[in-house]
């Protein structure tokens, strides 16, 4: 097994434990929301990502028809958002809110940088981890303001 | 060619704009939230299915929405982040309503053969869409097994939303 699919795997599988085992039952509506908006985001900013060239994924789940990668951006990526909302500290100052932006826009870099050191899933063309804190610094913000709209109406 | 290309993609843009102004114009304003589970919802499903079809070599999408987008992705966006969510959306607001009156066989035969009829016609008069392996009952079975899938999840996730602003 080449450690592109090793990699691929273990992803997957720490994602999918993280979700069921810390995900608090009572916010599970919340979990899904986050996740399937990050999802979204996710895969349109890849996007714009690999039109214009900034990002390539050489080794890749559908070969043939893709030139973006599909798990980092179905399951790994959305599963950062889902952990950001629900440790979102509420009612903590504004220092604290910012910190825990920042925890999160460059823990992601932090990942996707390692993956791009080690394996051939990602290269970087006209990317670093800078510009992708920036990125998800932003990123973050949408989905915050989106899923703090939605869950007025979710009890 | 590029006459046909530019014709094409001129039918897409006005497909979306009367999708949006379908949407617009029937989903309530309180449903707002139900709806933006439906959309996102529906997209994480035709994602992967749409990758599927297109590596098996079952369909292609010569000509796309965005140009050159089949350089690098040659799945429809337009089909699976957009039309079919749409369809969902559409689908799942008005289930309970109409189908206590039509019954779900037919309800399910009205959406999923509206959208393959347009689906084929767009096949046999344009590049948007081209069967290789692919033939219209595919679109048929697998556009109702995803309608019931995410009005499932639809129903699950609605237990818990309740109005609460308009």
């Amino acid at each position: 097994m080449s450690k592109e699919l090793f990699v691929i795997i273990i992803s997957w599988i720490i994602s999918i434990y993280c979700l069921l085992k810390f995900v608090p039952k009572e916010r599970i509506r919340e979990a899904h929301i986050s996740i399937l908006f990050s999802q979204s985001i996710a895969w349109l900013f890849e996007l714009i990502q690999v039109h214009f060239g900034l990002v390539e994924f050489p080794f890749r789940e559908f070969h043939h028809a893709t030139k973006m990668s599909f798990s980092l951006h179905y399951i790994v990526l959305p599963t950062f958002g889902v952990f950001f909302i629900l440790l979102y500290p509420l009612n903590k100052g504004k220092k604290r809110i910012m910190f825990h932006y920042l925890i999160f826009s460059s823990a992601l870099p932090l990942y996707t940088t390692l993956v791009e050191h080690f394996t051939s899933l990602i290269e970087y063309k006209n990317w670093n981890w800078f510009i992708a804190t920036c990125v998800n610094l932003i990123l973050l913000w949408f989905l915050q303001k989106f899923v703090f709209w939605f869950r007025k109406e979710i009890y | 060619m590029v006459i046909v290309m530019i014709r094409d993609r001129w039918i897409f843009v006005a497909i979306i704009c009367i999708s949006f102004f379908i949407i617009w114009r029937i989903v309530p304003k309180k449903k707002a939230r139900e709806a933006w589970v439906l959309f996102l919802s529906m997209g994480m499903i035709t994602w992967p299915a749409g990758l599927l079809a297109v590596e098996m070599g079952w369909i292609k999408y010569p000509v796309q929405l965005l140009t050159n987008a089949n350089d690098y992705n040659k799945s429809s966006f337009t089909y699976e982040f957009f039309l079919f969510p749409m369809t969902s959306v559409v689908f799942s607001i008005y289930y309970s309503k109409v189908v206590s009156k039509i019954g779900p066989f037919l309800y399910y035969s009205l959406f999923a053969g509206l959208f393959t009829i347009l689906e084929v016609i767009l096949e046999k008069t344009t590049k948007l869409v081209e069967y290789d392996e692919w033939q219209w009952y595919w679109t048929l079975f697998t556009l109702i097994i995803t309608l019931f899938l995410n009005h499932k999840y639809y129903q699950w996730f609605k237990k818990r939303l309740r109005v609460v602003s308009l």
